[in-house]
């Protein structure tokens, strides 16, 4: 059946974000430090509206636009949230000779993630499959409401065409926005996100002119987006392709920093760090991000399998296009284009893989 | 919708005995209603170290068997574990050995070393179940100090041709010596044997070529493999060879699977 | 475990982070720390932390000497690791020296390198915890940019264009520095395999010249340790 279409005024926005802040604790796009950031905030007025990114390969600006949703995805990614950089596990206490466990309670957040674009939305549903037997994960995302919003423009580094993950947005979500010259698109796509809108007063049916409007300004997002490479039959292109002295090449240029695997949202190694005092009473179990560009991340017993940097970049470009696939029936970049904002080398993993596969 | 349970969270077992094998290598017995399968592990915890992933060397009466080494603070921490103590530990994880699909066929078993500890289990199992044509089992140890579970091996002899060997010898005149690839040579194969191999990685690699000159096709070797674990659920990626994580989707491969990613360099 | 605390050329700030440890540290059996004591005993030391660089010829005896009386030495903080900041007299021009600083690896071998300027007490906690149980300590050789990562804290080069050591340097500090916005300067020392080369690519790209980074790198904290010694030659 196809989603029920509404259209709401600006004031019917607000009216919306009141009722979600009543029940939910809401993150949304936000400016901080100079750029936008997923956080949690209270009003309308925090969302970064009315600001844009220009974004370029180790480059990241903020500009003022017209547009209300005028900038993409933002910074930082829902990893935040649902997979956090530091997290605590487990706590183990010795008394009196004996240990005794505890776990760490379940997370009080019911948080509703406002302004979801279509990149992070595929994201999304690559770390549900991750994490489907994760308690902490499944627990916040069995309660959590997903307010996806569709972009009105792309910006140089997004390339959701070429994976297939955008621009637009058909399923996922509870409710789905899409502005429109004076107004706003919504969309229902769940029993919550109709519950709420029921709640909202000011809201109309769209007309015909109106849909067609979003779709084909979709269309015209379309082709912003570069072509610089091609999926096809990418799995066996970069199988049939380690041994390349290119994959030497990129030891020049890559410091094995992990600001990609960091920002990218569907990057999830961690590690698992004991900590415990020296008076050995007490000791801690935590969660806290890792990656595979670590120098020792693949040891086993002082050998290391992946010692140099260019069999390291190597496994991120497979694991991220090849084993993904495997793993998941879909490669899992998502197109974003953090990765290549975020490198202090200026790196962009477009050129990358066209270098790869059309040697 | 319900919320499985926390993968994360520790189960505990008693220690019913402690055995010292040799050196640093010690036998637990733990005692536990835990059903685990042969080739599977569990992550012992020791307070304060860390975890370690140990294969289940296989089972007893009340509960299963841990023989471990100890090298790092961890595994130093576990074998100063007495009678009476308890341990704190995840799992079993991973996969097992495919004993069922040699139903019919005979088993071949290479050990080296403590890789013994590994094919214990899935051994002890096939001679119990007894549905295979011809069981040999090879063991190459690096000398007769360091021979592992000597006092099952009248048992094994009796019912199998297992076969040891050692690399130096201290003049003890009844021990083979030599690898236990010098075994391999002389082992006789039918044509549908299956092999099983655990050992230290430069001992695969020779056994792999000897298999394939005697054309045992991939399909029918299995290895256990050995990787740094921290989640053993698949999702850390600290194990990964090539696509696969060695915790879940092994720790036992069949060749077949993992060549590419074996042979080629630094995957 | 026996433990002897001992000081070289240096401001004398990491042997405080021992200090910090407060109560627990009284359970260890301390015999040889000039700064807290007056009766300090030459004995086989279990561990023997030095603090400091070499920069004379008494120095380098003493430094001998404590190798050989130490079952574990530890280079404790900048100076031990790499020579401090004392050393960038080596890349002035005018060559005016008073004194060449030299690292403790220059002459003995090091048990573990503890980073910092000075060094954190929970890492003094964890190498005396763990030796005590018997296992090497772990620290992250990682770079900076994941512990800033882990703690969301967007890159400063690209949000600030400014330059941050944290691409090279060692983790372990909590990225303390670009928490507040200000580029790391490297007083951890350099990571594990840090590519210069593509650092220098970095830099320049951000319109810094060769001679400048050059500068940075070799006024900072750990300018002389063995992994930018190459930068000398030039």
């Amino acid at each position: 059946m196809p989603a029920k279409k509404y259209k709401i005024t600006p004031k019917g926005l607000e009216n919306l974000f009141d009722l979600l802040s009543r029940n939910y604790n809401i993150v949304g796009p936000s400016v901080e430090k100079r750029l936008i950031k997923f956080k949690q905030v209270k009003s309308l007025d925090d969302i970064a509206f009315g600001f844009k990114s220009i974004e370029g390969a180790g480059f990241y600006n903020l500009e003022r636009d017209n547009w209300w949703f005028s900038y993409n995805r933002p910074a930082n990614t829902l990893k935040d949230f649902l997979h956090p950089g530091e997290r605590f596990l487990t706590e183990i206490i010795k008394e009196d000779n004996e240990e005794k466990t505890f776990q760490v309670p379940r997370s009080p957040w019911q948080y509703c993630f406002f302004d979801i674009r279509s990149c992070d939305l595929q994201a999304l549903f690559i770390m549900d499959k991750v994490f489907k037997k994760e308690p902490f994960y499944l627990d916040l995302r069995n309660r959590s409401l997903i307010i996806a919003v569709n972009c009105n423009h792309a910006m140089e580094n997004c390339f959701c065409t070429i994976t297939k993950t955008g621009p637009e947005i058909r399923k996922g979500f509870d409710l789905l926005l899409t502005e429109g010259e004076d107004y706003f698109l919504l969309e229902v796509g769940s029993k919550k996100g109709q519950i709420l809108l029921d709640q909202v007063s000011d809201k109309r049916v769209p007309s015909r002119g109106e849909l067609e409007d979003k779709n084909r300004r979709l269309r015209m997002l379309k082709g912003e987006m570069a072509d610089k490479f091609n999926m096809e039959n990418i799995a066996e292109k970069l199988l049939s392709r380690l041994n390349l002295t290119y994959w030497k090449e990129i030891e020049e240029r890559c410091l094995s920093c992990g600001n990609c695997t960091s920002v990218c949202p569907t990057c999830f190694c961690y590690d698992i760090l004991e900590k415990s005092s020296l008076s050995f009473a007490k000791t801690q179990r935590t969660i806290v991000w890792d990656s595979c560009f670590s120098p020792d991340f693949a040891t086993i017993n002082r050998f290391n399998i992946r010692g140099s940097l260019s069999s390291r970049y190597r496994h991120w470009i497979l694991h991220k296009f090849v084993y993904s696939t495997l793993h998941f029936k879909r490669c899992s970049c998502v197109g974003c284009g953090r990765c290549i904002t975020f490198c202090p080398a200026g790196i962009d993993i477009r050129e990358e893989v066209l270098k790869v596969v059309s040697s | 919708m319900s919320v499985p349970k926390d993968p994360f969270e520790f189960k505990t077992a008693k220690v019913m005995k402690v055995i010292r094998e040799y050196d640093y290598v010690y036998t637990l017995y733990l005692e536990s209603k835990e059903r685990v399968k042969p080739g599977q592990y569990h992550m012992l915890y020791a307070f304060g170290r860390g975890e370690a992933p140990i294969t289940i060397a296989g089972k007893t009466r009340g509960g299963f068997i841990h023989t471990i080494r100890a090298v790092g603070s961890v595994t130093k921490a576990l074998v100063k574990l007495k009678e009476g103590d308890l341990i704190f530990y995840r799992g079993p994880f991973g996969n097992s050995w495919k004993l069922k699909e040699a139903f019919g066929k005979s088993l071949l078993f290479i050990s080296g070393g403590l890789g013994l500890a590994a094919t214990r289990f899935p051994y002890e199992e096939a001679l119990r179940v007894g549905k295979f044509k011809k069981i040999i089992h090879l063991y190459g140890a690096k000398d007769s100090e360091s021979l592992l579970y000597r006092y099952l091996y009248p048992l094994w002899s009796a019912k199998s041709d297992f076969r040891v060997v050692v690399e130096k010898t201290k003049g003890n005149r009844t021990l083979k010596v030599g690898l236990v690839t010098d075994l391999l040579k002389e082992a006789p194969l039918d044509e549908n044997t299956m092999v099983f191999i655990c050992g230290p990685e430069p001992m695969f690699k020779t056994c792999l070529e000897i298999l394939r000159q005697k054309g045992v096709p991939d399909e029918r070797i299995f290895l256990s493999l050995e990787r740094h674990m921290k989640c053993s659920i698949g999702s850390c990626g600290h194990c990964m060879l090539g696509p696969y994580y060695v915790c879940k989707d092994g720790p036992i491969f069949p060749y077949s699977l993992i060549r590419v990613f074996h042979e080629e360099k630094e995957l | 475990m026996i433990l002897g605390v001992f000081k070289l050329t240096s401001c004398g700030g990491c042997q405080y982070s021992i200090l910090d440890l407060g109560k627990s540290l009284l359970e260890q059996k301390i015999f040889y720390f000039t700064e807290i004591s007056s009766s300090n005993l030459w004995h086989t030391f279990d561990v023997a932390f030095v603090e400091g660089s070499v920069t004379n010829d008494d120095e380098k005896e003493l430094l001998l000497k404590i190798r050989q009386k130490a079952k574990f030495l530890v280079a404790l903080g900048a100076c031990a690791v790499s020579g401090g900041i004392q050393a960038i007299q080596r890349s002035k021009k005018d060559k005016g020296l008073i004194f060449y600083s030299y690292p403790l690896s220059d002459f003995v071998s090091v048990d573990l390198e503890l980073r910092g300027c000075p060094v954190k007490s929970e890492h003094i906690e964890e190498t005396l915890f763990s030796l005590s149980v018997g296992s090497v300590p772990y620290f992250p050789d990682y770079p900076l940019c994941i512990e800033c990562k882990r703690k969301g804290n967007p890159c400063l080069m690209i949000t600030h264009k400014i330059l941050c050591l944290g691409v090279i340097t060692q983790g372990g500090c909590g990225a303390l520095c670009p928490s507040l916005n200000r580029g790391c300067y490297g007083c951890f020392g350099p990571v594990k395999g840090a590519n210069l080369k593509a650092f220098f690519r970095c830099a320049l790209r951000m319109g810094l010249t060769e001679e400048k980074i050059r500068e940075i790198i070799m006024n900072s904290f750990n300018g002389y340790h063995q992994i930018f010694r190459e930068l000398y030659d030039k």
